[in-house]
């Protein structure tokens, strides 16, 4: 009789084992493939750059995906609601500059471009603060394409 | 002789306080607390094995939806600042003719060789959003480690060239807030 009791319980344990699994299986979340990138510095600071200057600084991209990433550079001029508060728009995109502006990188390794920021010469340039964004994007067969911005924050001397 | 065993007295003598005087010294460390330096790091994840959508033959004007509908990629703020999140897309293109194209609609109807796309955030939408061609936000304000997760509905043109073989893409922008 004793027997018999032990042997009803383990199998009512044992269903409520197998319930247990299968309600965990069907709640967990499906298995992600997903790939990982980042970018520092996510936002820079030039400060005093006279009129007519340039100035340099190292922007490093990680990518921590399986699988190498060819990345490509850019400039974004940014909404004046997205800008830091009394910020205007960089007055030349094209002072911006990307060495190399292309970079491909190994899975799980990290690399450098150097950014070139050049201000044009002229007064009306002095002492002023302007925001433009870097885009790094991946060049990605996958639909789902990343572009990461880094704020630039360049004030400039004089005024 | 008596004068070394006197100097080497007055050593033993003054060396306790030399090492009192060694304890008592204060090192006072001053730490600055500046802000970290932000590092921008985002993680794009699908919800299954393959790093593509694949919607197969279409007809005129139909409409698919990714699977899962609305958990079909995830979104993961991996950097140390919070981030806000744009999206765009781009016409379709033949792979094998580049030269025939969908346009991506700016409104979300569908034309002669004009498709549209939208996209549902999970717990976070109302409604499907159109994606258009120019980058629009997509959710502001994504913390630290936290995730989003959204699906894409995609509505064929009202008319187009039959047997062609499509693709386009997506892009998620994001910025430290």
């Amino acid at each position: 009789m004793k027997q018999k009791t032990n042997l009803t319980t383990r199998l009512i344990l044992a269903f409520f084992i197998a319930f247990a699994v299968v309600v965990i299986l069907f709640f967990a979340p499906p298995p992600t493939r997903g790939y990982y990138l980042g970018i520092f510095p996510a936002e820079a600071r030039v400060s005093d750059l006279a009129p007519g200057n340039e100035t340099r600084f190292e922007l490093t991209i990680y990518n921590n995906d399986a699988v190498p990433h060819n990345f490509t550079f850019s400039t974004y001029n940014p909404q004046p609601e997205e800008r830091r508060a009394s910020r205007s728009a960089f007055p030349d995109s094209s002072g911006i500059s990307f060495s190399p502006e292309k970079l491909e990188i190994a899975n799980n390794s990290e690399g450098t471009t150097v950014v070139t920021i050049a201000i044009p010469p002229g007064q009306e340039y002095a002492g002023r603060d302007y925001e433009i964004w870097l885009g790094t994007t991946t060049q990605s067969a996958a639909l789902v394409t990343l572009r990461l911005y880094s704020r630039l924050l360049v004030s400039t001397s004089g005024g | 002789m008596k004068l070394a065993s006197l100097v080497l007295a007055l050593i033993l003598i003054l060396m306790p306080f030399q090492a009192a005087s060694a304890q008592g010294s204060v090192t006072i460390k001053i730490t600055l607390h500046t802000p970290a330096p932000k590092m921008l790091a985002v993680e794009a994840g699908l919800t299954s094995s393959q790093t593509e959508w694949n919607i197969g033959d279409v007809e005129s004007g139909e409409v698919k939806k990714t699977a899962p509908e609305k958990t079909w990629c995830t979104i993961t703020n991996r950097g140390n600042c919070s981030v806000n999140l744009s999206i765009k897309g781009e016409d379709a293109v033949d792979v094998d003719n580049p030269g025939y194209e969908w346009v991506l609609s700016d409104d979300g109807t569908n034309g002669k060789d004009r498709y549209a796309l939208w996209y549902w955030i999970a717990w976070y939408s109302t409604d499907y959003t159109p994606i258009t061609t120019s980058e629009r936000p997509f959710y502001s304000g994504l913390e630290v480690n936290e995730t989003k997760q959204f699906g894409l509905k995609l509505q064929a043109p009202a008319e187009f060239e039959p047997g062609r073989s499509m693709e386009t893409n997506i892009t998620i922008s994001a910025v430290c807030s």
